[in-house]
């Protein structure tokens, strides 16, 4: 095990990079999860989205709306500058903003057709996008209902609760498949595992392999009377060994960030299982990929190993579902995704966390995922072949 | 001497044939990459036609059948036959004539339509016992009503975007089971399942906008039911316009003025390609920091000689600088050109400004990697660890991975994204957006500037404290 002994103590020279990588992952873990915290617990159907509103009318009608709203929907505390709404809006952090103005609550009184009532509320939104309209229907539906109650002879406080509860989805609308509470914190945590994990290994292998690979090193090595297949089983144990303290690692601290009911349930389980699938299939695309001559921190190189670790993130990541989910994704994203084992991973993680999937549910998917490794396994011994056995 | 530096410095990298491949093939890959994942979405979200299945049952066929025909009924005709027949009736007694002439209308009819006192007696009313005779329509056009004819139907073939198009589309010919899989599979939005006029029901596989719409659609319309049936009930006469009010309830008004979000591209997925440019023009750090450590005499033996030559070290490193500034605004020139004329990515905005905005950006890159060249006398690989830390979770923090990360930050440490490279640079393609070249526009090009700036002098000062006692 001399090989495997000196893995690591290659390591430590490399022992601030990853040190460094690690520290942003896990920040980028619990900056994800914080950012996602607040988005939990929807209607069994309609989706809530965030909005700002300002109430300038401050009437009891205004104040009814938007208790009205903050039941339907997120509303963003706080006062504002035009330009910080103009960027929320942009990036969508707001989905609408409503300005209520002065006098809304007497012209609402007064209005009895479409002309009267057209303007008065503001709203900005996006025009393209369908969520601007769905919540414009909420309002509209709430105000119309109001008015009709309120001409029925109910007080305001009565047409508005009659009406939020005439507009309760769940008497009427079904799930399909049930879809299990609460899991949007828990599913972004796992989620971003694979960016983490895919770097930090990278990062952290990449750099001691190209050392082992190293021409004088390779040469002593192939003359010596350690046999080569014994050298490389022992870099690939190295590997494996440093993929498997990462993972254990990031999954630890996923876990620990979510509230304990989820632990040590069958869906944090098949997670679990999940992130070390796809560990596995990572470090066998790293056996490929260190047997290429890519000219990885060769001399004169510029530190290609950064470049590849950031194309092979970032690329796995975006197309597979890591940061953007798949369901968010187009279809001609998904086909080219699937050839790559962060898709299959995303797959699987849906299916546990939203679709309450077991073991058979998800054994395509890990499948699918090993795949993946060993066609790059096959190929990395195929390159080692014919580049290896050339002398360095 | 300035100039002669900058040229052999330009020319070494240029011969770095790995280097360049690199420099080059990242952006492109990156670019290719950001294109294939995001420029679909936008699109892909925009207001399109919603498909649903919708089945209806017998039973609010025929629901709504007996609605029109009540609706139809000439009561009057139906009085003032049944008057002459009992006046004949009488009229004939009195006479001592025998009577034979046939009742309008039999007893057990008519106590059965006078029965019908609310609408919950007429959907239990049976239109086999109705007095057909007595339409004011003809009755084909009762017999034939179909599911399209049903108010709810109509409504949501009625319903459209502000652009024409329509809002849900039925898919039609199929059986439930097929129904069911095409819902599972994500081809239909919703089954939507007409039991009554008033009893509708909506059965999704998820809470994304188009389920959220049909859920509002089908609430606004159970409600205006609702309150047309309490009006039909409210008094008896209104079951004769039962039909009417029930088309009159389907009539709102509609309160808000729309006003759109600013922007020449409103599409945010744009901000991904704002972090690419941020990205690979903060990834040129490195490339000033390999050239600026290397003639670092503690470094490499060119930079011993660099260090021992008559040149002044400040001037040299400035040269130095400015050839991998040529180099970096190169690559990211053919980056954009790329991605605007070979991608068709609209970026928003004057095109002009936006390359300008890119060059400095490759600015803030370059003087970033010269100011962390020169922290200390640690190795270059740990000053390489710094820089990724920095580029890495720098671009996090502006939306390379999260998109709202950058937003986020501006609510709660709005400092961080004023001295945060990448979302100095992002900040500024999205200001040339959204608010065009302007106060805000120029404000984050000044951030950019001054990013530069500080980060050259600080390079600066820290290069002329470098002194070695031995080598």
């Amino acid at each position: 095990m001399h090989v495997y002994k000196a893995f690591f103590k290659v390591m430590t020279k490399y022992k601030l990079s990853i040190i460094i990588y690690t520290t942003i992952v896990i920040f980028m873990l619990f900056s994800l999860i914080n950012a996602y915290s607040a988005s939990e617990e929807e209607d069994v159907a309609e989706k809530k989205y965030t909005l700002l509103i300002v109430d300038n009318d401050n009437s009891e009608l205004s104040k009814e709306l938007v208790k009205f709203l903050g039941t339907k929907h997120y509303l963003e505390d706080g006062s504002y500058t035009d330009e910080q709404i103009k960027d929320m809006l942009y990036y969508q952090y707001i989905s609408e903003y409503i300005v209520i103005p002065e006098g809304f609550g007497e012209k609402y009184e007064k209005a009895s057709e479409n002309s009267e009532a057209s303007s008065l509320l503001q709203a900005t939104y996006d025009e393209a996008l369908p969520k601007g309209i769905f919540i414009n229907m909420q309002i509209d539906q709430y105000l119309n209902a109001v008015k009709d109650y309120m001409n029925s002879g109910y007080t305001l406080e009565e047409a508005s609760a009659k009406c939020t509860d005439a507009m309760d989805s769940s008497k009427y609308v079904s799930m399909q498949k049930k879809e299990t509470v609460a899991t949007q914190r828990v599913y972004t945590s796992f989620q971003f595992l694979p960016f983490g994990i895919l770097t930090i290994i990278f990062s952290g292998v990449l750099p001691v392999i190209m050392c082992f690979n190293d021409a004088e090193r390779k040469n002593r090595t192939i003359i010596s009377s350690y046999k080569m297949t014994k050298r490389n089983f022992e870099l690939i144990l190295g590997s494996a060994s440093l993929a498997l303290v990462v993972t254990s690692l990031l999954v630890g601290l996923a876990s620990a960030s979510q509230n304990s009911e989820y632990i040590f349930t069958t869906s944090w389980w098949l997670s679990v299982t999940n992130s070390f699938v796809y560990t596995l299939s990572v470090t066998m695309l790293l056996s490929m990929i260190t047997s290429l001559p890519l000219g990885i921190n060769t001399e004169g190189s510029a530190n290609t190993s950064t470049f590849i670790t950031c194309i092979i993130g970032l690329s796995f990541s975006f197309l597979g579902g890591t940061f953007v989910d798949i369901t968010i994704l187009g279809d001609k994203v998904a086909k080219i995704g699937q050839f790559t084992p962060n898709y299959w991973y995303s797959v699987a993680s849906r299916k546990i966390w939203y679709e309450g999937g077991n073991l058979s549910d998800v054994a395509e998917s890990f499948g699918m995922q090993l795949l993946f490794g060993l066609v790059c396994l096959s190929i990395g011994l195929c390159f080692t072949r014919f580049f290896g056995e050339k002398k360095a | 001497m300035f100039g002669r530096i900058c040229i052999a410095e330009l020319k070494r990298l240029v011969r770095s044939k790995k280097y360049m491949f690199w420099t080059f093939a990242f952006p492109i890959m990156l670019g290719t990459l950001f294109y294939f994942a995001f420029s679909t979405i936008y699109s892909s979200q925009k207001s399109e036609t919603i498909p649903v299945v919708i089945e209806v049952t017998d039973n609010a066929i025929n629901e709504y059948k007996v609605l029109q025909a009540f609706s139809n009924l000439d009561t009057d005709q139906m009085s003032n036959d049944l008057e002459q027949y009992y006046e004949d009736k009488a009229v004939a007694e009195a006479m001592g004539e025998s009577f034979d002439k046939e009742i309008p209308i039999s007893d057990e009819t008519m106590d059965k339509i006078e029965d019908v006192q609310s609408y919950d007696d007429m959907k239990k009313y049976d239109l086999a016992d109705f007095p057909y005779d007595y339409l004011k329509v003809d009755r084909s056009e009762i017999d034939n009503i179909s599911k399209d004819d049903l108010p709810f139907i109509k409504v949501l073939n009625d319903l459209t975007y502000d652009d024409g198009n329509k809002m849900v589309e039925e898919v039609e010919g199929i059986t439930h089971e097929e129904a069911e899989k095409m819902l599972s599979d994500g081809d239909i939005a919703g089954i939507i399942t007409v039991d009554s006029m008033q009893d509708i029901y909506l059965l999704v596989n998820g809470n994304g906008v188009k389920h959220s719409i049909l859920s509002t659609i089908i609430s606004e319309y159970k409600l205006e039911a609702g309150k047309a049936i309490d009006t039909i009930n409210d008094d008896h006469e209104n079951l004769e316009r039962s039909s009417e009010i029930m088309d009159e309830s389907t009539e709102s008004i509609e309160y808000i003025e729309a006003k759109s979000t600013a922007g020449d591209n409103k599409d945010p997925f744009i901000a991904y390609f704002y972090n690419l440019i941020a990205m690979i023009a903060i990834m040129g750090s490195t490339a000033s920091l390999n050239v600026i450590v290397m003639s670092q005499a503690n470094q490499s033996d060119v930079g011993i000689r660099v260090d021992m030559s008559p040149s002044i070290k400040i001037i040299h490193e400035l040269a130095q600088l400015l050839a991998v500034v040529i180099l970096q605004s190169i690559i990211l020139i053919f980056t954009l050109t790329y991605l605007i004329f070979i991608l068709g990515i609209n970026f928003g905005g004057n095109i002009t400004f936006i390359y300008l905005t890119t060059l400095l950006a490759g600015l803030v890159g370059d003087t970033l990697g010269f100011m962390i060249a020169h922290f200390g006398k640690i190795a270059i690989d740990k000053k390489e660890a710094f820089l990724m830390a920095i580029f890495l979770g720098g671009g996090f923090m502006s939306g390379l991975m999260y998109g709202d990360m950058k937003i986020i930050v501006e609510q709660k440490a709005p400092w961080f994204n004023r001295i945060n490279p990448s979302a100095v640079i992002t900040d500024a393609f999205y200001a040339l957006n959204v608010f065009g070249v302007g106060p805000r526009y120029y404000r984050a090009l000044m951030y950019i500037l001054i990013t530069s700036g500080v980060m050259l002098l600080i390079g600066c000062i820290l290069s002329r404290r470098s002194s070695y006692k031995s080598l």
